[in-house]
């Protein structure tokens, strides 16, 4: 229900003009105070015909406006608070019996009530562009944050609201229905509790708006916003403001207590030796500040219950290098100096053991076994130190790496000891390689695995890093151009995980932006800087994948002859796949190219690598016939010492097509491991880190089988039949599971080569030929009967055009190499190639 | 009317109320800024963990001495932390004092403000 008239915030609506009044009148009688303060005192110094007169006039007047002003300053001050009292919004709203209006802050009441207004005036219902004209015609800071972000211009959205507002029509997607007002305030409600809000806010109702109001929804459709990200505005902006705010209450708890405390570490013992080798991170956090913490709150409060327990309380934070473990260490040392942990960890101290110190400084292994000994003993002694080591797995490993030590033997008997309490940080490549073969240290960790940042998650880290950077490069960052970092970090950045690799992106931007001597962060910014980073042409990351997917054939049949049918599959199956009309959560594409050699299988990956990712350098090529044993398999997919090549160039690579030629003759194990990339979209490398391959294409090519498809086009087989046959062929003789071909979107065979396919590689082939020997300036003619010739001699189903190649060597390329260097041809010779592939020279470059 | 009996709740319960959580609040953080449970907890423990342990074979001599020794360092401790007590006792002190102040000025405001008008007139 939604009744304004009847609801408490009306009343306030109508004292708003009390408080006005109020606030005049205490105005006034300050100013008539400071005055006749001026006034009397001028007076004294000045001759006045009666002094007592004079005094007694002026005096009433600076009592008298002195007192009024504390009066009106008491009912003013109770006027403001009076009108912002709503009541506090709760999960239940939704019923009948309660007004919603109720929940409604002054603000948004007056800008409703002025809509309501409006539209009685002109005799229509309120519909969503009379609110949002109202909601928009006055100054909000909080709606212009939205506005600008997105780069909605506010005058430009109000004049289109001003000319058609009164015939909108809200009309409900999908089911034809109108909103209502009531409806509105109800989304507006639903906004307020999505962002655990009290009242319904004027941004409240904005949010709302732009799930209906059609012009709103059209701008954001146009910058290819979603519902939620107005959401996520809305939150950030509510979120800064309250920070703000909260910051100036320097009495709540929470303000006070980064004020710290004395006497804590009184009963603790000195450490002098440890605070030589170490950073007080406790120190640190105080210095630098207080920041947000976001996300991994899971894993921060299992780690705080692991520090406080009597046994086993050492903890081993096992993830990748930028996930965000040291901000998790951060975080638990900000809430034990902030009081927010268990009280056994509050006020404790966190240190962080120098090691490169340790190991500059001392110059024998005995004499870094003494001052660990001492940090260690001296951290165990003092019984309110919480030691913590980054790259643990550097010191505890034995196998003589350069730049580490095993200090193992050293540090377990302080690991069993309860006074002790240590955070090791470390991957999980250190974790495997090395920690995993110490299973009496690793049996006294608890180990927390530290997972990726979701994108959400990134987003509002990021949120928390623009004020810093947006104050000090002196720019403004869009909404727009975060999603961007987010959308295009994810999909050509494989080597950090986020959030580092989000907001190492975002801080290389602002740079950019600053050189530029730009003032905003634009889309187009953050394409230009990933495009210099991945060396992928801009072109590749801003050109519309629809357009490409709907003249696939075209393009690829640019790039290669034939396969007419093996194209058009390829083409449609991409298609279906990525349009998403079918939910699909591995690769971009997978296919298997099924046909004798020579038939173009690999020509064909090679041009939709240029035709979707620019190049044909973007084609990652694995012979599969190299990875057939089992040393082979820990080459290609690693150990506990190597990610293994496939993880590698896929990591360097993350938007490329992969092309594993000859898959059959590859180890079972292999296969294997494709079926869970081909269904999931990754792989979990040796050392347990996952690689994604949700921006490749995959391409598997064999010519098992390939006899029947030539046995078949003699036949006239149609291409259903071929495939069925070849199939039947495959799985009978064991060579693929079903499983296997079914998880690929589509197989496709590759026909044998007719004569006339031949010639027309052959044009291809000579083509390339005349463009290579033009660069020496001289022009070539090859007839068509030289070119039928080549067919002839070449002509092998089952090799294909792979024989050509061999032909136009032996017949053509030799006799060209010969003759340029006896010096028959020159440059800027005109020749041709007769019959017999004889050379001709039809015209001198220069008269002899 | 209802709007006056407003006003009576808001200026003699609502931010009275308000008054003594923020003095609350006040009252916390000294407890929390001069770690009183913990002195409290550790009132005679030895500064900074400084104590000699008793050497194994028997000596009366240095027995006595590692035990004055020890219980100088305990002392010290415990003068220290009491110190800190004095401080915090003198801090909170301050604080009702003011609290009190705070409160009495705040609810007799209106009334102050009403006489001292009435005063004015007198003053003519």
């Amino acid at each position: 229900m939604f009744d304004l008239k009847k609801s408490k915030i009306n009343r306030g609506v109508g004292v708003k003009i009390l408080l006005v009044s109020t606030r005049v009148l205490k105005i006034i009688f300050l100013l008539v105070f400071i005055l006749s303060i001026f006034y009397l005192f001028q007076g004294l110094f000045t001759d006045i015909l009666s002094i007592e007169d004079y005094l007694n006039f002026n005096l009433f007047l600076v009592v008298f406006s002195f007192f009024s002003f504390l009066l009106f300053l008491n009912i003013s001050t109770f006027f403001k608070k009076y009108i912002q009292k709503a009541k506090i919004i709760n999960g239940n709203f939704e019923n009948d019996d309660i007004n919603l209006a109720d929940f409604l802050t002054v603000e948004s009441a007056s800008r409703i009530r002025k809509a309501i207004r409006f539209a009685r005036r002109k005799k229509v219902e309120v519909n969503s562009s009379i609110l949002l004209y109202f909601i928009l015609n006055q100054k909000n800071i909080k709606i212009n944050f939205i506005l600008n972000r997105v780069l909605i211009n506010r005058k430009e959205l109000i004049s289109k609201l001003k000319e058609t507002m009164l015939t909108t029509k809200d009309v409900y997607e999908g089911t034809g229905l109108t909103y209502s007002l009531d409806d509105i305030i109800l989304e507006s409600a639903k906004a307020t509790i999505r962002r655990k809000g009290d009242y319904i806010k004027t941004n409240d109702i904005f949010s709302a708006l732009s799930k209906i109001e059609p012009h709103l929804k059209e701008e954001l459709r146009r910058r290819k916003l979603k519902k939620e990200d107005i959401d996520n505005l809305n939150f950030w902006q509510e979120n800064l403001f309250k920070k703000i705010s909260n910051g100036k209450r320097w009495w709540d708890r929470e303000n006070l207590s980064k004020m710290g405390s004395v006497g804590r570490d009184w009963a603790s013992g000195f450490t002098p030796t440890l605070d030589h080798y170490s950073l007080d991170l406790t120190e640190m956090v105080r210095r630098s500040g207080f920041i947000e913490i976001i996300g991994h709150e899971k894993e921060i409060n299992q780690a705080e219950r692991v520090l406080i327990r009597d046994r086993e309380n050492n903890v081993l934070l096992v993830g990748d290098n930028g996930v965000g473990r040291l901000s998790m260490v951060r975080s638990i040392t900000q809430r034990a100096y902030l009081n927010k942990s268990f009280p056994e960890l509050n006020g404790k101290r966190f240190v962080e053991l120098n090691m490169s110190s340790i190991l500059t400084k001392a110059s024998s292994t005995d004499e870094i076994e003494i001052i660990l000994d001492q940090c260690f003993r001296e951290a165990s002694y003092a019984s309110n130190i919480i030691l913590v080591l980054s790259d643990f797995d550097n010191y505890i490993n034995d196998k003589g790496v350069a730049g580490s030590t095993d200090i193992s033997s050293l540090i377990a008997p302080y690991l069993r000891v309860n006074e002790f309490k240590f955070i090791a940080v470390t991957s999980y490549k250190g974790l495997h390689k090395y920690i995993e073969f110490k299973p009496q240290i690793l049996s006294l960790f608890q180990k927390i695995d530290v997972l990726e940042s979701s994108k959400n998650e990134t987003i509002l880290l990021l949120e928390r890093e623009i004020p810093y950077i947006e104050y000090k490069y002196n720019i403004f960052i869009t909404y727009l151009s975060i999603l961007k970092i987010i959308e295009l970090s994810e999909k050509y950045i494989q080597d950090n995980p986020f959030p580092k690799k989000a907001i190492m992106l975002l801080n290389d931007i602002a740079v950019y932006v600053n050189g530029l001597k730009e003032k905003v962060m634009l889309e187009s910014h953050v394409e230009k800087v990933i495009s210099e980073k991945t060396e992928i042409p801009i072109g590749n990351i801003t050109s519309d994948e629809r357009n490409t997917l709907l003249n696939l054939e075209g393009l690829i049949h640019e790039k290669i002859v034939n396969q007419v049918e093996a194209v058009n599959e390829v083409s449609s199956a991409l298609r279906r796949s990525r349009s998403q009309i079918k939910t699909k959560t591995g690769p971009m594409g997978t296919f298997l190219f099924l046909g004798p050699t020579g038939v173009g299988k690999t020509e064909t990956a090679k041009a939709l690598a240029e035709v979707y990712f620019g190049s044909e350098s973007k084609m990652v090529r694995f012979d599969m016939s190299e990875f057939q044993t089992d040393n082979d398999i820990k080459r290609f997919i690693g150990d506990e010492e190597d990610i293994g090549l496939l993880a590698t160039k896929v990591v360097e690579n993350p938007f490329s097509l992969i092309l594993f030629d000859e898959i059959e003759k590859s180890h079972p194990n292999i296969l294997n491991l494709l079926l869970q990339i081909l269904d999931e979209g990754f792989m979990t490398n040796s050392i347990g880190k996952k690689v994604n391959f949700q921006n490749t294409i995959i391409i598997a090519t064999s010519n098992a089988g390939y006899q029947i498809i030539l046995d078949a086009i003699k036949e006239s087989k149609t291409m259903d039949l071929i495939k069925q046959e070849i199939l039947d062929y495959v799985f009978v003789k064991g060579i693929f599971r079903p499983e296997l071909i079914n998880r690929f979107d589509a197989t496709v065979i590759f026909k044998a080569l007719s004569k006339e396919n031949l010639f027309k590689i052959a044009d291809l082939r000579f083509k390339k030929l005349q463009q290579n020997l033009l660069r020496k300036q001289i022009l070539l003619e090859v007839s068509d009967k030289v070119k039928m010739e080549i067919v002839e001699l070449s002509y092998n189903p089952q090799f294909g055009a792979r024989e050509m190649r061999r032909v136009i060597q032996d017949k053509v390329e030799n006799a060209l190499a010969k003759s340029f260097l006896s010096g028959e041809i020159n440059e800027g010779d005109t020749i041709s190639i007769g019959e017999g592939f004889v050379i001709n020279v039809l015209k001198k470059n220069y008269e002899e | 009317m209802i709007l006056i009996l407003e006003y009576f709740y808001w200026q003699f319960i609502e931010v009275p109320q308000k008054i003594i959580k923020v003095f609350k609040n006040l009252l916390w953080f000294g407890v929390n800024f001069f770690s009183i449970d913990y002195c409290l907890k550790t009132l005679f423990s030895p500064w900074k963990k400084i104590i000699w342990n008793y050497k194994k074979e028997f000596n009366f001599g240095s027995r006595i001495e590692t035990f004055f020794s020890n219980c100088f360092s305990r002392i010290i401790g415990f003068f220290v932390r009491t110190f800190i007590l004095l401080f915090w006792i003198i801090f909170e002190v301050f604080l009702l004092v003011t609290l009190i102040i705070t409160l009495l000025l705040w609810i007799l405001f209106p009334f102050i403000a009403i006489l001292g008008i009435i005063f004015s007139f007198n003053l003519l």
